[in-house]
């Protein structure tokens, strides 16, 4: 009994292992229209809704949106819910989640769609044509017709495509256990006439005749590449193997200067496009094909390695990339097709992860490497660690993150590599040889240098452990203050983070920064002597004490805040702030009210792109009430008319993006009427133009904003070729309908005022006409090239157009780009700018009533007698003074001071006292002839380091895109392609401006000493259509 | 049912159990039913001696007396307090900054019979110490499952178990509130975080699994006797309700009890871990040996103890890690309540690593205090790291353990 009873027993235990292998069945892959949000795909920037189309398989899950055109059969109308202007796009992705820490979704792609040159599909049609139940793959088919991303170059677009011919199809194909989707995406000639359709449409002199003869050294010849658009999230880097690794955007713009000229489009390429995030990556691949665009023209790539699965990248910005892959063939018959396949790949999180799907469609022999990184002093295992492997050039080819116990691994082609990890906190080892053999693993124990810890507690003048700042500040060699710090100080190739530097020619740069809720932070560095800095926006003096510290040990500091000024009254206001709900951040949003707490704003207004974010959540959360009020809102955001916040706003549970609007195709004035309807009180919601004047994405700059009359102008020339062709884009559809306008947008002082010619010039060749040194520079129109924001604004001011003038930061990310610089000081009352002392309607109430100071440091006070900044005071026979007073901490000293009225410098650049550049009053006595305003401004030329950093590196700007594939014309007319133009690269330096004062001399009201300003102005002609210009082409005849 | 008769079932029960129960546990840890020995002293003789708090593997009463009621319950439990001071580090924020009182064990459950056939243990434990990451110095209490398992009896002492429970793959298998110093040898425990820089211990948690057993009962006068244990358990992280993986762990372990209350006890067991979630996951496989003795000679009791754990990384294919540990230990009883001892200690974790061996000599004292049911041990422990990791971390312990 005893031993049958054992037998059974043992036998039973050693056969309950066998069970586990059971059940295995085989993957499966399926297509669905959502019916329920719960089917949908969740994510900092999941767009899927019901109606939308699931394509899943047992890795993988995707989302493509329905044809975006709106459901109301009255009104069907192009509504652009995704990023870009039509539906039928990829618009979520991510990776089966079965559990753990992202098991409801976490889906990090804004969008991909495929795009011919700049044409993208306006889906007719979007539907299931497999659905995968019989074990095979699953589709999902968008077919349509031509639409363009951007008017701007419709005349390329056009010139080049003429997709009014096509039909144009895009085929998503999801095989059962697979991490790619396969794209077959199809261009039929559809022509009317029965004709073919030849590639480019039109040849170079015709398109030379529409852009008025600019094209130099004809002929030439031209291509149409076509390819994928893909939009990454702002928490996706983009990265691509070889020379550019993670540094994707400065080495497209290298790519340009070793160009080989047309036909093949100036550009970057790349074997494989993919990225880095948290939890997920994405990828891009193509295989061998004869039509391969960058094989194609090869040899217009010196200097580049080209293989047969090179993409073209020619621009990268604001997470949008254009990847171009195929070549079509010289013409297409009637109803003949080309079809080019390309794969998106959902990855891990790593590169290396895409890299292994991106061999495995190549049927590439690999082998495997892998170990664990852990730390030296400690053994601990160091998550998070980027194991880059690099080749014979010492070019990162993959990079591959550690998981929480330290391991990695990737699949890699045999051969030879070196590989080093990369950690922010830590020094970087040197690198090491290891040889990959196919089908053999390859593993290693790599021990990386501990790093230093730096505790550091800071209280206010109070007492009080309050949101701060803390950096630490250090050095490098003195040798290298002349050289790029992307050369010594960090790799942006290999992923390491930004270490902003002085940018004044000393050797200080910024090793970390934290934004911390209570002045408590524990951090760990890179071993060194450092500078820590204590920091609570402008009304605070930094502090700070110096540190040294060891690898594996640590160094304390207390910090205490010292006040630089009372601003009694008056609140600081960020009102234009991005965190991850908009697709170009990835800042989350607990830690984006704790920057702007630390930053010393007392009021955040969140503005995501088009989503319609609530701060007050995370305020609650992180246990800021006392010291932050939230206002939701939105930057509804254009793809080429601009953004406009509005604030504050409902939210509105039930959608996925807080609130329903539509943007695509709409006339500012609806765009107006949409923000307000969805306003909590639309009575009383505020309308803020942003960054007006910037190119493509400022709403002034788009309508061709004259600053003499702040009165649309037709566009004449190249200019005209490049402008916007909508109607909504019409003069007569200009509106001044909105209540806030940015004067100062983060630290762009380049765009406030006309920009005038340095003295002396720089070399040429300038611009005709010839710029004089110290005068504004002119377009060949007459009017100034660079037009000013501030001198628009006066101009709008002078015709009674009363928008208040607001600061912000349009902060991003956080280093580099902080929230608060600029912002906006409101007035709120006396006695009422206490913790909790005021409202959201205060706030309100205080930019209606213009009771604001534009600063990015400066408290600029002026009165009138008893008015303040955004009264109107009656001055009995017009003689009257002006009392101003500005004050400053000492990191942000003013030195110079103007005193405006009407349009023009009262006081002019008045020198204040290097002794009084924190606390400077003056008395301005004026005798005006007729009712005014009056503005002050306060400028100083200190460099605001290290509170708020330079601008080191061109800012992203849309412009490259256009540069980039109008390479090789002259475009020199264009504002962009200027020679002569403002510095983007430069310090921060302390700015402030007020508000007006209106001041009435005769008691009978305010009058505008200008013809008061039109609510809509009509267009003196209408602006040109660049696309009826092609119907007078003889090409097009039948 | 009648007070004596429940007394002599539950004496029984426990002294069955012992050889599951009295191994070593997780560091930090305790197991359950020494507390019921002792509140049942007439049937787990001599756990009140502090010198050689008997392991409570080898004696249990030879005969297992007939269960009168199919049900049977009995709770139990036991508290550990401990003062600790840890030098401060000089250099290391996470190491020495602590000092103060630890709750060890905040141990309370039950055990009982159903039937004559079915024995089962139910623990938990209210002083878990729960760590977010390594080497962080804020730790939180938890409360924990500790055991859950039953065992049924096949025939004499042939047993299968089942349920949430600890293998005998530990070189140290003293009950928790029977062991001579404060904390358990260092190759089970390994190091403390806010101690020096922490490493894990190399004998396995808790797990859920099944176990076939032979623990053989021994009297003064039965001499040694040899029993094993063969478990296939989950092998996932402790208090893991699931595998986390399709493999299972498996142990075997040999055993002898020796009739002077001393013990021998070898293992060796495989075990597949899978680590990260997924869809990242990655398989890691550790096999393990242990290796431990005691025996007892008049008032000296002798203990040492050894443990190898051979990791090899299947998926990624890094380099095989070997880790060791090893105790030996002495303590000498000097009358009936107070003991004195030497322990010294060892722990490699890692042949990967040519600077990260610790070495422990600690010295202590043991007071039994039976009027109150309590011991109160007194030590203080020379720690020293190699070169490269030498830390200022000797430290002292006052601990105080109440039996419930």
């Amino acid at each position: 009994m005893t031993l049958r009873a054992a037998l059974v027993a043992l036998v039973s235990l050693a056969l309950l292992p066998l069970l586990g292998t059971c059940g295995d069945q085989a993957p499966r892959a399926r297509a669905q229209i959502i019916g329920a949000l719960d089917e949908a795909i969740g994510g900092p920037h999941a767009l899927g809704q019901i109606g939308d189309f699931l394509l899943e398989n047992d890795q993988i899950r995707l989302v493509i949106s329905d044809t975006g055109v709106s459901r109301d059969p009255n009104k069907p109308s192009t509504y652009g819910r995704g990023n870009t202007t039509f539906g039928g796009s990829l618009i979520d992705a991510d990776l089966v989640r079965v559990g753990g820490t992202d098991a409801r979704g976490n889906d990090q792609l804004a969008e991909l769609l495929p795009g011919f040159l700049f044409t993208v599909i306006n889906p007719t049609k979007v539907e299931i044509t497999r659905r995968g139940d019989d074990g095979g793959p699953a589709e999902v088919t968008v077919t349509g017709t031509g639409g363009d991303l951007l008017q701007m170059i419709a005349v390329l677009n056009t010139g080049l495509m003429f997709p009014a011919n096509l039909e144009l199809k895009n085929i998503y194909r999801l095989y059962p256990g697979k991490r790619y989707v396969e794209i077959e995406t199809v261009v039929k000639n559809k022509a009317a006439n029965g004709g073919v359709h030849p590639f480019p449409y039109l040849n170079v002199m015709d398109l030379d005749d529409l852009l008025g003869g600019n094209i130099p050294n004809l002929p030439i010849e031209l291509s149409v590449p076509m390819g994928q658009l893909p939009l990454l999230g702002g928490e996706q880097d983009l990265f691509a193997p070889g020379i550019a690794g993670f540094n994707v955007k400065y080495a497209i713009e290298d790519s340009y200067k070793i160009a080989g000229g047309f036909p093949g489009f100036p550009g970057l390429a790349v074997d494989f496009l993919a990225s880095r995030g948290i939890g997920v990556s994405y990828g891009l691949t193509i295989l061998d094909a004869p039509s391969n665009y960058v094989k194609t023209y090869a040899a217009r790539y010196p200097g580049q390695d080209v293989t047969p699965y090179s993409m073209l990248l020619p621009f990268t910005y604001a997470g949008v990339a254009g990847v171009f892959m195929a070549k079509p063939p010289a013409q297409l018959g009637p109803n003949e097709e080309f079809r080019f396949t390309s794969y998106f790949i959902v990855g891990r999180g790593d590169v290396a992860s895409v890299a292994s799907v991106v061999y495995e469609l190549r049927n590439q022999d690999t082998g495997t490497f892998g170990g664990k990184v852990v730390d030296e002093l400690t053994s601990a295992p160091v998550k998070g660690a980027n194991v880059f492997v690099l080749d014979a050039k010492q070019y990162p080819i993959t990079q591959i993150e550690t998981d929480a116990s330290g391991s990695f691994i990737a699949r890699l082609p045999p051969g030879a590599y070196t590989y080093v990890v990369v950690v922010d906190d830590r020094a970087t080892p040197a690198a090491q040889s290891i040889t990959i053999r196919e089908n053999e693993k390859t593993g290693v124990q790599i021990k990386l240098p501990a790093p230093a810890t730096v505790s550091v507690s800071v209280i206010d003048d109070r007492g009080r452990h309050a949101p701060s700042k803390i950096q630490l500040v250090g050095t490098f060699d003195p040798a290298n203050v002349t050289k790029d710090p992307r050369t010594h100080l960090y790799s942006i190739q290999k992923g390491e983070r930004k270490r902003p530097t002085a940018f004044d020619g000393t050797n200080r740069y910024v090793e970390g920064a934290w934004w911390t809720k209570d002045g408590r932070v524990n951090a760990r560095v890179r071993p060194g002597t450092y500078e820590v800095i204590a920091s609570r926006g402008p009304e605070y003096e930094y502090t700070s004490t110096t540190v040294t510290v060891k690898s594996g040990q640590f160094a304390e500091a207390q910090l205490v805040l010292t006040a630089a000024y009372e601003s009694p009254g008056w609140v600081s206001v960020d009102s234009h702030l991005h965190a991850q709900p908009s697709t170009d951040s990835g800042v989350p949003i607990d830690q984006r009210v704790i920057s702007c707490a630390a930053e010393g704003l007392e009021v955040a207004v969140a503005t995501d792109h088009n989503y319609v974010t609530d701060y007050a959540p995370a305020i609650a959360a992180s246990g800021l009430d006392s010291w932050l009020l939230g206002i939701p809102g939105m930057e509804l955001t254009t793809f080429e008319m601009g953004h406009f916040n509005g604030y504050p706003l409902k939210i509105d549970p039930g959608s996925t993006r807080g609130g329903e609007f539509v943007w695509a195709n709409q006339p500012p004035q609806k765009l107006f009427d949409q923000l307000r309807a969805m306003s909590i009180d639309p009575a009383k919601g505020i309308v803020q133009v942003n960054h007006p004047q910037q190119q493509v994405l400022g709403y002034f700059a788009q309508f061709f904003i004259d600053p003499a009359t702040a009165q649309p102008y037709t566009p004449t020339g190249i200019l005209g070729v490049f402008a916007p062709y909508g109607d909504e884009f019409q003069a007569d559809k200009m509106s001044f309908d909105f209540d806030a306008i940015e004067l100062l947008t983060g630290r762009k002082s380049e765009n406030l005022h006309n920009y005038r010619a340095p003295s002396p010039l720089p070399p040429g060749p300038h611009p005709n006409p010839q710029p004089v040194p110290g005068q504004v520079v002119l377009g060949p129109d007459g009017r100034p090239k660079f037009p000013g924001i501030v001198e628009t604004w006066f101009t709008m001011l002078d015709r009674g157009h009363k928008a208040t003038g607001m600061g912000t930061s349009d902060t991003h990310a956080l280093l580099g780009d902080e929230p608060g610089y600029a912002r906006t000081l409101l007035f709120v009352g006396d006695g009422k700018d206490t913790l909790g002392g005021f409202t959201r309607d205060d706030v309100i109430d205080a930019i209606h009533d213009h009771h604001a100071i534009t600063t990015n440091a400066p408290f600029l006070e002026m009165r009138v007698g008893s008015a303040m900044i955004g009264d109107t005071t009656v001055v009995q026979g017009g003689s009257t003074e002006v009392r101003i007073r500005v004050r400053s901490p000492s990191w942000a000293k003013v030195d110079h001071l103007t005193l405006y009225s009407n349009g023009g410098a009262v006081v002019a650049d008045l020198p204040i006292p290097a002794a009084q550049g924190t606390d400077f009053e003056t008395v301005v006595r004026l005798s005006l002839a007729r009712d005014s305003w009056v503005v002050a401004e306060a400028t100083g030329t200190q460099n605001m380091f290290p509170v708020v950093s330079a601008i080191e590196y061109p800012p992203l700007d849309a412009t490259v895109i256009i540069t980039a594939l109008s390479a090789g014309l002259d475009l020199s007319a264009l504002p962009i392609a200027s020679n002569l133009k403002p510095n983007v690269v430069h310090q921060t330096q302390p700015f402030a401006i007020t508000n007006p004062i209106w001041i009435d001399i005769d008691g009978n009201g305010w009058n505008p000493p200008k013809a008061a300003l039109p609510r809509v102005a009509p267009s003196p002609q209408p602006r040109p259509d660049v696309r009826s210009q092609f119907e007078a082409l003889p090409e097009l005849t039948p | 049912m009648h007070h004596r008769v429940r007394r002599a079932v539950i004496g029984t029960i426990a002294a069955l159990f012992v050889p599951a129960l009295a191994h070593a546990e997780a560091p930090g840890s305790g197991t359950a039913t020494d507390g019921a020995i002792e509140l049942e002293g007439e049937a787990a003789p001599t756990t009140h001696d502090v010198v050689a708090a008997p392991p409570a593997l080898p004696h249990a009463p030879s005969v297992v007396p007939p269960v009168a009621e199919k049900f049977t319950w009995e709770p139990f439990g036991f508290l550990r307090l401990q003062y600790r001071i840890v030098l401060n580090d000089p250099n290391v924020a996470f190491i020495g900054r602590s000092d103060g009182f630890e709750l060890q064990n905040a141990r309370v459950g039950v055990l009982g019979a159903l039937g004559d056939r079915v024995r089962y243990v139910f623990a938990i434990e209210g002083a878990v110490d729960e760590r977010s990451h390594v080497n962080v110095p804020d730790g939180r209490l938890r409360v924990g499952l500790k055991d859950a398992f039953a065992d049924v009896a096949l025939g004499g002492s042939l047993t299968v178990r089942a349920g949430y429970f600890e293998t005998l793959v530990d070189p140290d298998l003293d009950a928790e509130n029977q062991r001579d110093f404060v904390d358990y040898a260092i190759e089970s425990r390994g190091v403390r975080s806010t101690e020096g820089y922490q490493a894990s211990g190399l004998t396995p948690g808790r797990s859920l699994g099944a176990a076939l057993r032979l623990a053989p009962i021994v009297t003064d006068a039965s001499g040694p006797k040899v029993g094993f244990e063969i478990a296939v358990q989950n092998g996932a992280n402790e208090y893991a309700s699931d595998n986390d993986n399709d493999t299972p762990a498996a142990s075997a372990s040999v055993f002898a009890r020796l009739a002077n209350q001393g013990w021998v006890v070898a293992s060796a067991r495989f075990n597949r871990r899978t680590v990260d979630e997924l869809p990242q996951q990655k398989d890691e496989d550790d096999l393990q040996a242990t290796l431990g003795a005691k025996i007892f000679a008049g008032p000296v009791g002798i203990g040492v103890g050894a443990a190898f754990v051979r990791t090899m990384f299947p998926t990624t294919g890094g380099p095989v890690e070997n880790a060791y540990g090893a105790h030996a230990q002495l303590m000498i009883k000097t009358g009936t309540r107070l003991a004195v001892g030497y322990r010294f200690g060892i722990l490699d974790p890692s042949s990967l690593f040519v600077t990260d061996r610790v070495m422990e000599h600690t010295a202590g004292v043991v007071l039994a205090v039976p009027a109150y049911r309590m011991r109160v041990h007194v030590q203080v422990t020379h720690v020293a790291e190699q070169g490269a990791r030498a830390l200022t971390n000797d430290r002292a312990q006052l601990a105080a353990e109440l039996a419930l």
